[in-house]
């Protein structure tokens, strides 16, 4: 018998149906997978199980877990089954725990409820838990809070309080897809050490193929609502049956990119960046330490590294946001060293476009006005602007009607491309793109890296491409720099670096991607 | 968290020194002699004369200051003219009434703001919400003198619980004494629990949007406990500081509040000495005041970070949000 049991699952958001009449099970130790691109119903799938479906949500059908309907069950029987029969791991490490908790509270707080005992015994345990998953519980430091761990440390914390109660069924809903390539590794293999140890079936919902290629033993595809493909892993991915399947794959691979001829890169030196140094106040080591890097004009320079390694700073440098504590950057022949600001007219020549498309807009400012922000950098912005809107617009692949729209009105891929609008606006030579595709599902990545290419082509642009991920890098950049601890490692171009790497912090990144083994293809 | 106390203290007072500043330029920067002033057009040269040095107004400003300030350190505070008794007597038997009577606000406000605005919170949008807040909404509209007469009508003379004004004096026992305080302390009260309750709701409603309401749904916790283990504490954070601002707001009410109902606080003190002219005591007062608030504010500053453990360590810790 099926530890559950789904049959015609519906659920309905509004007049809008989110999920359509789906069905699947999973046995007991089983590792399913749910795939599927963001808006295909995968994880209001998981919260019509869990019963926490938001307030206009309707869920019918049938899912039978241990004997028990969980569509027919009153909210008291859920609350009893949550945290104690079927767990549930959560995308965000950074928001989905309570900042003012602290950790081990956090931990033995599935234990307090529904076991009850003092509070000291639950804290006891909660420790031995974070130790199991691997947060150093620091001679038993019961004082520590969310905002001390990094995003991989509060994704085991989050484990470790889902696993608590030893739980027969785990929901993980994209629980590696926030966190850098070598972290996300670590997670998942410390969930399938979990699941293995303590039998537990996992529900394992991701837009990342290559992930449940790795992970699942079974696996189900959703679109609009549906479930479009279903079956074992390995059959799923070699019998290349359903089309929706292959453009997945597809996609997860950047297939449907041309083949990345060395580009033309055109004599000369657009940045130059000589033993620039940035520390911050009470840090023991530079955040950036004497590092030296050049881009040439039409160049896509790529710069990989774990989080932390100082990349991200070293691009704020760059741009003159952080204060050099040594070195020189040249742009174009304008030199800035050490104590000296960045002149307008060189800030003016490179834009930044940043990971999270909402964030970096004002949600109350309209379109046009987001767009034509960079005219500040000018001395003297254009009169009319609307051309200017209307060119930028249709070079991202949006509407000029568009500009009348507020941010929410887009899709995170269409924030994108307006955050790339913006940095298009004053027709900069470099332009630095900071994770701009990490937050993007796999179909969206492919069309904005696409979008890129040929925005690069168009107007002969520079990148400085910032990733963790080594599949983007590859697709996007001529030549990869390899940072870590503040220091370049490994330099060359990416295709021999990816190749053959010969540094162990390269070859750490490399082997962290999941792959979908070469036979399945 | 030491070091962050010390910090606060350092603050409070570098605004208390500027704060004194301000009280005694503006007592300076009066037009004209302020023993003339209090005394009236027609006081015989003489008669200011005495006044001014009664009132130490002779000497240099600098003197005159460190001496003000040296006797508020010591606890003398001058000499009220009008009543001739020491300033310090006088605020003292008036904070006896005023500072219970503001406490009792502040409690009211807060045992009905908070329940309130959660319950509205949680119940969104639904016949509870929508009834919490229009009641909010009047109580923040209706002016709270005419609260109180209607208090005093209802509650005193219809059904007489209670009596409609005076104060019997706490020598009379503790009960008889907070029975006379119950009605100016709800009519305080009201304007400023509808306005908390509002914010209560409010920051309610934005913490129970968040990921980790999410994640405690998930554990199993009921929708008390999630209110309860987890909203409530990172609700509070907005709510304690417009409950700080709140207080300066509850001295300021008071003022009314007790000529309504006769009370013999520092509201009526500071009244009756601004009519009568007599400044030594409005600087007292004003002075008193200004310390109180300043710190109620050190001590939501203390609030937030015993309730939020990144403000506790952000010192230590700024690495991490850059």
């Amino acid at each position: 018998m099926p530890l559950l049991s789904v049959q015609n699952l519906n659920v309905q958001i509004g007049a809008h149906r989110v999920v359509d009449d789906i069905s699947f099970t999973i046995h007991q130790g089983e590792v399913f997978g749910l795939a599927g691109a963001s808006g295909s119903g995968k994880s209001m799938t998981a919260l019509a199980l869990m019963g926490l479906l938001p307030t206009h949500g309707v869920r019918s059908g049938q899912a039978v877990f241990n004997g028990q309907d969980l569509i027919a069950s009153s909210e008291k029987t859920m609350q009893s089954i949550r945290g104690d029969q079927i767990s549930m791991i959560f995308q965000e490490p950074m928001t989905a725990l309570n900042p003012l908790m602290s950790i081990v509270d956090q931990v033995a707080e599935p234990i307090l409820i529904h076991k009850g005992g003092s509070q000291n015994q639950a804290q006891d345990r909660a420790l031995q838990l974070l130790d199991r998953v691997g947060v150093e519980a620091k001679s038993g430091n019961r004082h520590r809070y969310p905002h001390e761990l990094s995003g991989g440390q509060r994704q085991r914390v989050m484990i470790a309080q889902a696993i608590a109660l030893k739980p027969k069924l785990l929901i993980a809903d994209e629980p590696s897809t926030a966190l850098d390539v070598t972290t996300q590794a670590e997670i998942l293999h410390l969930l399938a050490r979990l699941v293995r140890e303590d039998d537990m079936a996992m529900m394992l919902i991701t837009h990342d193929l290559a992930v449940l290629a790795e992970n699942t033993q079974n696996l189900a595809v959703m679109k609009d609502g549906k479930i479009q493909d279903h079956g074992i892993t390995k059959t799923v991915f070699t019998a290349k049956k359903n089309s929706f399947t292959q453009s997945l794959i597809k996609a997860s691979e950047f297939k449907s990119l041309p083949k990345k001829k060395p580009a033309k890169i055109a004599p000369g030196l657009l940045l130059d960046v000589d033993q620039i140094v940035v520390t911050y106040p009470k840090a023991n080591t530079p955040a950036v330490d004497q590092v030296s890097l050049a881009i040439a004009p039409q160049e896509s320079l790529g710069l990989v590294g774990g989080s932390g390694c100082g990349k991200s700073t070293l691009a704020r440098a760059i741009l003159g946001l952080e204060p050099l504590a040594g070195g020189t950057i040249s742009m174009n022949g304008n030199q800035i060293t050490a104590g000296q600001d960045i002149p307008p007219s060189t800030r003016a020549m490179m834009q930044i476009v940043f990971q999270d498309p909402f964030g970096s807009f004002n949600p109350r400012h309209r379109v046009g006005r987001l767009i034509t922000e960079p005219f500040h950098a000018l001395t003297t912005p254009p009169k009319d602007q609307t051309q200017a809107i209307a060119e930028a617009l249709l070079d991202v692949g949006l509407d000029p009607d568009d500009q009348h729209k507020y941010i929410h009105e887009f899709s995170g891929g269409q924030r994108q491309r307006l955050a790339i609008a913006r940095a298009l606006m004053i027709k900069p030579n470099l332009i630095i793109l900071d994770e701009a595709v990490s937050a993007l599902d796999m179909v969206i990545k492919a069309q904005i890296i696409e979008l890129l290419s040929s925005l690069r082509k168009k107007h002969g642009l520079s990148y400085l491409f910032i990733s963790h991920d080594l599949s983007v890098i590859e697709a996007m950049t001529d030549r990869v720099l390899v940072m870590d601890q503040g220091q370049i490692v490994e330099q060359g171009p990416t295709q021999d670096v990816l190749k053959s790497p010969q540094h162990p912090v390269t070859k750490t990144l490399i082997n962290a991607i999941p792959r979908i083994p070469k036979s399945w293809r | 968290m030491l070091k962050f106390i010390i910090n606060r203290m350092m603050t409070l007072a570098i605004s208390l020194i500027v704060a004194s500043l301000v009280i005694f330029a503006a007592i300076e920067l009066i037009p004209g002699d302020p023993a003339a002033f209090m005394l009236g057009i027609n006081a015989a040269p003489d008669t200011v004369a005495a006044l001014r040095q009664e009132l130490g107004l002779d000497g240099h400003p600098v003197a005159r200051y460190l001496r003000w300030v040296a006797g508020m350190m010591t606890g003398d505070f001058g000499q009220s003219y009008t009543y001739q008794v020491p300033v310090v007597d006088l605020v003292m038997a008036r904070l006896g009434i005023s500072l219970p009577l503001t406490l009792m606000a502040l409690v009211l406000t807060i045992l009905i703001a908070l329940p309130v605005g959660m319950m509205a919170a949680s119940k969104r949008n639904k016949a509870a919400d929508w009834g919490i807040m229009g009641v909010t909404q009047l109580g923040i509209a209706i002016p709270n003198f005419w609260f109180a007469m209607i208090l005093v009508l209802v509650f005193a003379i219809q059904l007489q619980w209670f009596s409609a004004g005076g104060f019997p004096g706490w020598d009379n026992g503790l009960a008889a004494g907070l029975k006379a305080l119950v009605l100016p302390a709800v009519a305080l009260a009201l304007p400023q629990a509808s306005i908390l309750a509002r914010v209560m709701r409010s920051a309610m409603i934005d913490v129970l949007s968040q990921d980790y309401i999410r994640t405690a749904r998930a554990k199993g916790l009921s929708e008390k406990q999630v209110l309860l283990r987890h909203g409530l504490r990172n609700a509070m954070i907005p709510v304690v500081t417009i409950l700080g601002l709140q207080f300066s707001f509850l001295i300021a009410g008071a003022i009314i509040i007790e000529n309504v109902f006769f009370l013999p606080g520092l509201g009526r003190l500071v009244f009756q000495a601004i009519t009568q002219r007599d400044l030594i005591v409005v600087e007292s007062v004003v002075m008193l005041l200004v310390f109180s608030v300043i710190i109620v504010t050190f001590l939501v500053d203390i609030a937030y970070a015993w309730i939020d453990p990144r403000l506790r360590q952000s010192r230590l810790n700024l690495g991490a949000f850059r």
